[in-house]
């Protein structure tokens, strides 16, 4: 069985452009929470949101290529060249049929299907873009990314609500665990910042109007954002070989279902999927010293993940860290697995605990150390990150530091 | 206007909040929803309520600044079956579809 390492770091969100904007961020405890700029707000509620400002996808694609983008796939592709840059890897020539890509999003292209349906029904058009179907279609990011890098081995996508880029981890990580690859490209992205979207959302009255304060007493739910994280995942071996940097190890995923309610999260689900991860890691509860939770400031979910961690760590539930970094870089949902698996390679091999900002005042419900409103220096081993979606889906990720 | 138009209103909102009510649970009897009856000990969860509240603001085209988390404290607001009643009536006429409005027009 071999040992999984990431080698590549890429990222796009609220919070920045590059790891090193991002990781600043969350060391300043900066929010990428602002008003709504990229979409009419005229007919939402909610009018805040965490989006990417200011891409130009002139400034990145060909101009031809960018008829066949979603901004989903653009994001997925900026962020796909920076963990492959970042890992050192040629495009092309060091990829091939031990290569594999495999990304979240829950959503999909959700801007290429809003603006299709605008056209037929609002402006009465007769045609679409001759591109809508291949913009539109969910496996567009990865199959992007294939061609782009010469991905010849397995290349889908995975979709799970707000879990999706924790189980694309979850599977690429197995990839090369049972040796079927050497090298994966995964992560998550997500850009469903459209007013289709956003009106869905707060139909689901689950918003926030203003800010996101996971754990916080007086939450009032989550702010959608938006987003891309990739890595360079690869066999301990392969990166050994060509004496690769490794920025941190997977070092086991838990995957379970609630099969309970489709908003309402079970205890257990949670729990057997941190204690899965645990396992596959072969490591005691005690060690690990930070959780980067999902945390995604509704009431229901901070109390339940709350009470998961407890039932999963008993008295060591009180020692370890606990953070929400949605409270920076809002809920980017499919994508949201990836920005945070970022955000805690970040906090182990820097040594830094990101916080959970907007913490206001302590819910009794939730009575754990969330790293309140400052990062904290410390120095973390091992991390879980959790994803927990609507739908019952549970997946976390185990990392290492290394 | 006068307090017998506003019991008239009431009664007829009340009727027509136990519709949406039960399409959105079918099982559910009229006559075991009373105005201190707690939605709660009816079964409603969080989703049904959400349908509930898409199926007043529907009916009445009326909007209904209802938030889900409990630190919104807009929870409280649709506790007992009597607390959507007021709410709704009084939603209607802060949006002015007033009792003089259409809502009047259709009680007969």
């Amino acid at each position: 069985m071999s040992r999984v390492v990431v080698t590549g770091l890429g990222i796009i969100c609220s919070l920045g452009d590059n790891v090193e904007q991002v990781g600043q961020a969350l060391r300043d405890g900066r929010s990428g929470i602002q008003p709504l700029a990229n979409i009419p707000t005229e007919i939402l509620t909610i009018k805040v949101g965490a989006e990417v400002k200011g891409f130009e996808p002139g400034a990145h694609f060909q101009s031809s290529q960018i008829p066949l983008y979603d901004r989903t796939t653009q994001l997925a592709l900026y962020a796909a060249r920076a963990a492959i840059a970042d890992a050192g890897l040629k495009p092309q020539e060091d990829f091939g049929n031990r290569s594999a890509t495999i990304l979240g999003t829950g959503t999909g292209s959700a801007h290429a299907i809003e603006e299709c349906y605008h056209s037929l029904y609002v402006e009465n058009r007769r045609r679409p873009h001759p591109f809508t179907v291949p913009r539109v279609m969910n496996n567009a990011p990865v199959s992007h990314i294939s061609m782009d890098f010469g991905i010849t081995g397995p290349s889908f996508m995975v979709s799970s609500a707000c879990a999706s880029a924790n189980h694309a981890i979850c599977l690429a990580y197995q990839l090369i665990k049972a040796g079927v690859a050497d090298i994966v490209v995964t992560g998550g992205a997500e850009a469903c910042i459209t007013p289709g979207c956003m009106k869905g959302w707060e139909a689901l009255r689950v918003m926030s109007p203003d800010t996101c304060r996971p754990f916080s007493k007086g939450r009032k739910g989550l702010v959608i954002g938006e987003g891309a994280g990739v890595f360079v995942f690869e066999s301990l071996q392969h990166a050994k070989m060509r004496d690769a940097n490794i920025h941190a190890e997977i070092a086991g995923v838990g995957m379970t279902s609630d099969a309970g309610n489709i908003v309402v999260p079970t205890l257990e689900g949670p729990v057997n999927a941190m204690r899965a991860a645990l396992a596959e890691a072969r490591v005691n509860p005690e060690d690990v010293g930070y959780i980067n939770a999902h945390g995604t400031g509704t009431s229901t979910n901070d109390t339940t993940e709350t009470n998961a961690i407890k039932g999963t760590f008993g008295d060591h539930a009180r020692r370890l860290m606990v953070s929400s970094t949605k409270s920076m870089h809002g809920h980017a949902l499919g994508g949201a697995g990836a920005i945070e698996l970022l955000c805690s390679v970040l906090a182990l091999r820097d040594g830094f605990i990101p916080p959970t900002m907007n913490f206001e005042e302590p819910d009794p419900e939730c009575d754990l150390d969330y790293v309140p409103n400052e990062a904290r220096d410390a120095k973390a081993y091992l991390a879980l990150s959790n994803s927990f979606a609507f739908g019952g889906h549970n997946a976390v990720v185990a990392l290492g530091r290394f | 206007m006068g307090n017998h138009q506003d019991t008239a209103t009431d009664q007829k909102i009340q009727e027509e909040l136990l519709d949406i009510l039960i399409k959105v649970k079918p099982d559910l009897k009229r006559d075991e929803i009373q105005n201190d009856t707690r939605l709660e000990t009816l079964g409603v969860d969080s989703l049904d309520l959400v349908e509930i509240i898409f199926g007043v603001e529907e009916k009445y085209d009326i909007s209904v600044p209802f938030n889900a988390n409990a630190g919104s404290g807009d929870a409280e607001m649709f506790s007992t079956f009597g607390n959507v009643v007021e709410a709704v009536r009084d939603l209607i006429s802060e949006q002015n579809h007033g009792v003089d409005g259409q809502l009047a027009n259709s009680v007969s």
